[in-house]
């Protein structure tokens, strides 16, 4: 009793309560005899096994690979959302500060010099497409595109994710602005939505396809050049309207849309088969 | 059984441009050094074994499969780090290599573990939470070094993982390929002869696009056996010298200044004297050999 | 010739020390600056070269202040560094121009004579006129050399000169170095011990920013005498001896390996007590500087 109240007194545990008291006295009554020295052998040699184990662990521990090979079996949906996750991640503030302010102090301009905020947003957002333009080619530019070359997916698929991201942020962000000017109309948003949507996608698929053969600079010298031609001479409308005349702004926008999304995935294929290291 | 074997692989980009040219080898599990002039292939070579860039003809198999066949299933084996890059500025060095992780398909359960133990490995897990636009030059070196190692690659590609450390920073890292080597496939290139070559397995030099040697050390320096020949020079002479014999070296550490000359009869030099084989003799009689174009 | 650094200092945004108190006299000849990463080595040099300013302490050549004189300061020094960005589309000789003139070289016959004197000495005489994208690594190099060339300056400050290039290319380069050093003080950065083999009077050791070494190579190699042991040992030594001691150096032969080992005492019985190379007494150095802390 003595040496125990001694060891919890050591550690600072000797306020224990009666109740433990009695338990451990209680305890204390039972007796058992010092194991004998073939007791103690028998129990060194049944544990040399496991010792010996233990230090051989260093070839018998999985090996990362063998672990990661276990989840490969993930297919499909969950494997491209990953994808879509990481590029997401890698949105750097700087272009999503800059884009918002971009959206914002325009909408503001807009609204004080002419009270027609949504032209704003037309207007703009072929901006929105070049800036993307530039993110798109990020990887290039910083230098990060031959790494992500050996990673899982293609570089195909990094850039379509890459460029399907920013889209959808695009989009968000649009659609945000949008509301703010028009929040009561629910026809003119959807209204509102095609005619920036459009030329954002004309602008960023003209931009892209003419950047596979003029590089960045050509191809956002080229859409920039197009879009000041279609604020210029057409007053924001499309181009298509000279060629059929008669037609709606509505359908005209459709059409836009679909050319721009069928550039994108003109580049996309391209890119595919194209080489990207010509050094 | 690891195999990696180049089946008369062939590369161009312009007509009648042979970057690597009809290009046969074999390896196996074990460190590899490619090794050869700046401009004669080795990047676009271990560019075609990555897979990222197709041959003009030709195969790379591994384990007898064209890796083109099951490219992604090939990838995920592979880990490579090019010789030029960089990264995203304003990421920190976690974020990137869970970045990569991702892009590895490695699962979110797995990977923050990993990166922590791939950081400790390779030295940069102090360094993680700093943006990268901050790192040391090395530091973003070891960090490329590591995403290659992310997925605990079978094949581990690195073209000039070396360049831009310190000697310290090589011997460590020399060994620590040396070891990943023991139960993997490592390729490395470098432009430095003294960086792996006394740990490397095989050794595979290429000039102008083709091989010109593949085998151990020994056999490479027994090629010069019998053919490397020192002498003092003054500064003046050592122009004229060099333009007549094929230098190998030039030493000047206490005011002596001496010209290693590698050729198959002795120079006629005042104070000439053969000397033993080194791996620079081995390469610069080598490059002599198979590069006959003229001099830049 | 006298370059007088005396307590330079540099912190970066009031938190990084990158250099801290250095101090040392360098004349005529090639003077190589060492250090792992981090050092402090390419902040030393942009010291030197005027490119950045130091927090504390002062740079004199041969009595003429940095600071104060920057722009003289310019004319006579040439700087390459680390990361040499250039125009790819421009030819050699238009960049050099270019370069020239903003150097403060007016006359356009003068221009012209330096120009073509950097390119003599570069040997790029013959791709002058071609594109400055189509050159081959070796050969951007030397265009960066060159444009440090430009009117033969006394003082030359090269970052990593070596970097990327072949063995061939190096010793080319390694003879144009010691060519203008008969002349000019010419300080190099480099990682690479080797790189300096063609010769170098001085050797600056950094390590985290404080100056740990100044003095001559063969000085440097001789504090390594007794601690460089080679021996032969078996295969399956080599991961024990790993374990213990530091390993410079492993030649692989038919069922053995010939290991060289760094240690102040005798590794194994059979080993015997070698002379150091260059590369070897650095890390007999930094081994001794780690053991302090």
């Amino acid at each position: 009793m003595n040496k125990r109240e001694k060891i919890l007194g050591d550690i600072g545990e000797d306020r224990i309560d009666s109740d433990m008291k009695r338990i451990f006295d209680q305890l204390d009554t039972y007796q058992i005899k010092a194991p004998s020295m073939e007791a103690t052998n028998q129990l060194l040699e049944n544990l040399k096994p496991i010792f010996r184990e233990e230090t051989a662990g260093t070839h018998q521990r999985r090996r990362f690979r063998d672990i990661l090979e276990d989840t490969r079996s993930q297919r499909g949906i969950p494997v491209l959302l990953q994808l879509v996750g990481a590029q997401t991640a890698l949105m750097s503030k700087g272009f999503i500060t800059l884009t918002m302010a971009l959206v914002v102090v325009g909408l503001l301009l807009a609204n004080l010099f002419e009270s027609s905020s949504s032209k704003f947003l037309i207007t703009m957002s072929p901006f929105l497409g070049l800036f993307t333009l530039f993110y798109e080619y990020r990887a290039r530019l910083y230098k990060v595109e031959e790494m992500e070359g050996t990673c899982r997916y293609s570089p195909v698929q990094v850039a379509a994710a890459r460029l399907l991201v920013v889209l959808g942020y695009n989009v968000v962000l649009c659609t945000a602005a949008t509301v703010m000017i028009t929040s009561s109309f629910a026809l003119v948003i959807g209204h509102l939505m095609m005619n920036w949507l459009a030329p954002l996608l004309l602008i960023l698929g003209i931009a892209l396809f003419t950047s596979l053969k003029l590089g960045i600079a050509g191809g956002c010298m080229t859409a920039g050049v197009v879009w000041a031609a279609q604020i210029t001479l057409m007053d924001g409308a499309s181009f298509l309207h000279l060629l059929l005349p008669g037609l709606t702004n509505g359908v005209t926008d459709a059409v836009s849309m679909v050319l721009g999304i069928g550039l994108l995935y003109v580049t996309l294929r391209i890119w595919q088969h194209s080489e990207r290291w010509c050094t | 059984m690891l195999t990696l074997e180049l089946a008369d692989l062939s590369k161009k980009y312009k007509v009648d441009s042979w970057v690597v040219n009809h290009v046969s080898a074999t390896m196996k599990a074990g460190l590899f050094t490619l090794i050869g002039p700046n401009g004669a292939g080795k990047t676009t070579l271990l560019r075609l074994l990555a897979g990222i860039v197709e041959p003009t003809s030709g195969k790379v198999l591994f384990n007898r499969q064209d890796i083109h066949q099951s490219y992604s299933q090939y990838k995920q084996r592979l880990g490579y780090m090019p010789q030029d890059f960089d990264f995203y500025p304003d990421m920190t060095g976690r974020e990137f290599l869970h970045y990569m992780s991702r892009l590895k398909g490695i699962p979110s359960s797995l990977y923050p573990l990993r990166v922590e133990e791939v950081a400790q490995s390779v030295g940069v897990a102090p360094f993680l939470e700093l943006k990268i636009g901050e790192w040391s030059a090395g530091r973003r070196r070891r960090l490329g070094i590591a995403q290659a190692l992310l997925n605990d690659p079978d094949i581990l590609i690195l073209d000039e993982p070396m360049a831009g450390l310190d000697p310290e920073e090589k011997v460590f890292f020399a060994n620590y390929f040396f070891r990943l080597s023991r139960e993997r496939m490592v390729i490395v290139s470098s432009t430095i002869l003294t960086d792996f070559i006394t740990f490397t397995d095989g050794v595979l030099m290429i000039v102008k696009g083709k091989i010109c040697f593949d085998g151990r050390i020994q056999q490479f320096l027994d090629l010069v056996d019998g053919k490397v020949w020192v002498a003092p020079v003054s500064a003046e002479k050592r122009h004229i010298i060099a333009g007549i014999w094929a230098v190998s070296g030039i030493e000047n550490l206490d005011a002596n200044c001496q010209i290693r000359i590698v050729s198959d009869a002795m120079p006629d030099i005042v104070g000439v004297r053969a000397a033993a084989p080194s791996i620079a003799d081995a390469y610069t009689y080598l490059v002599r050999q198979n590069d006959t174009s003229p001099k830049e | 010739m006298q370059l007088q650094i005396t307590n330079l200092v540099k912190t970066y945004k009031g938190r990084v020390t990158a250099l801290n108190d250095v101090s040392c006299s360098l004349g005529k000849g090639i003077i190589a600056v060492i250090g792992p990463s981090a050092a402090g080595k390419t902040t030393f040099l942009k010291m030197l070269a005027g490119v950045e300013e130091p927090t504390a302490g002062q740079i004199y050549f041969d009595g003429l202040e940095l600071s104060q004189n920057k722009q003289a300061f310019r004319l006579m020094m040439g700087y390459l560094p680390q990361k040499f960005g250039f125009y790819s589309n421009s030819t050699g000789e238009a960049m050099l121009h270019y370069i020239a003139a903003l150097k403060g070289i007016n006359d356009h016959k003068m221009r012209q004579y330096r120009v073509d004197e950097a390119m003599d000495l570069t040997n790029l005489k013959e791709a002058r006129k071609e594109r400055i994208g189509e050159y081959s690594f070796g050969m951007k190099r030397r265009l960066g050399i060159a444009q440090a060339l430009l009117g033969k300056p006394r003082i030359l400050i090269l970052d990593e000169p070596m970097e990327g290039l072949d063995p061939q290319e190096s010793i080319r380069l390694g003879g144009i170095i010691t060519e203008m050093a008969d002349q000019s003080l010419i300080v190099i950065a480099t990682h690479s011990l080797h790189d300096i083999e063609f010769g170098c009077s001085t050797l600056l050791i950094l390590r985290q920013g404080g100056m740990l070494y100044n003095g001559s190579p063969a000085e440097l190699v001789s504090r390594a005498d007794g601690s460089i042991w080679q021996g032969e040992v078996g295969l399956q030594q080599i991961e024990q001896l790993k374990a213990t001691f530091k390993i410079v150096g492993v030649q692989q032969q038919d069922g053995y390996a010939l290991v060289r080992i760094l240690s102040s005492s005798k590794p194994f019985e059979t080993a015997i007590a070698v002379k150091a190379g260059l590369e070897e007494g650095y890390m007999a150095l930094m081994d001794a500087a780690e053991a302090q802390i």
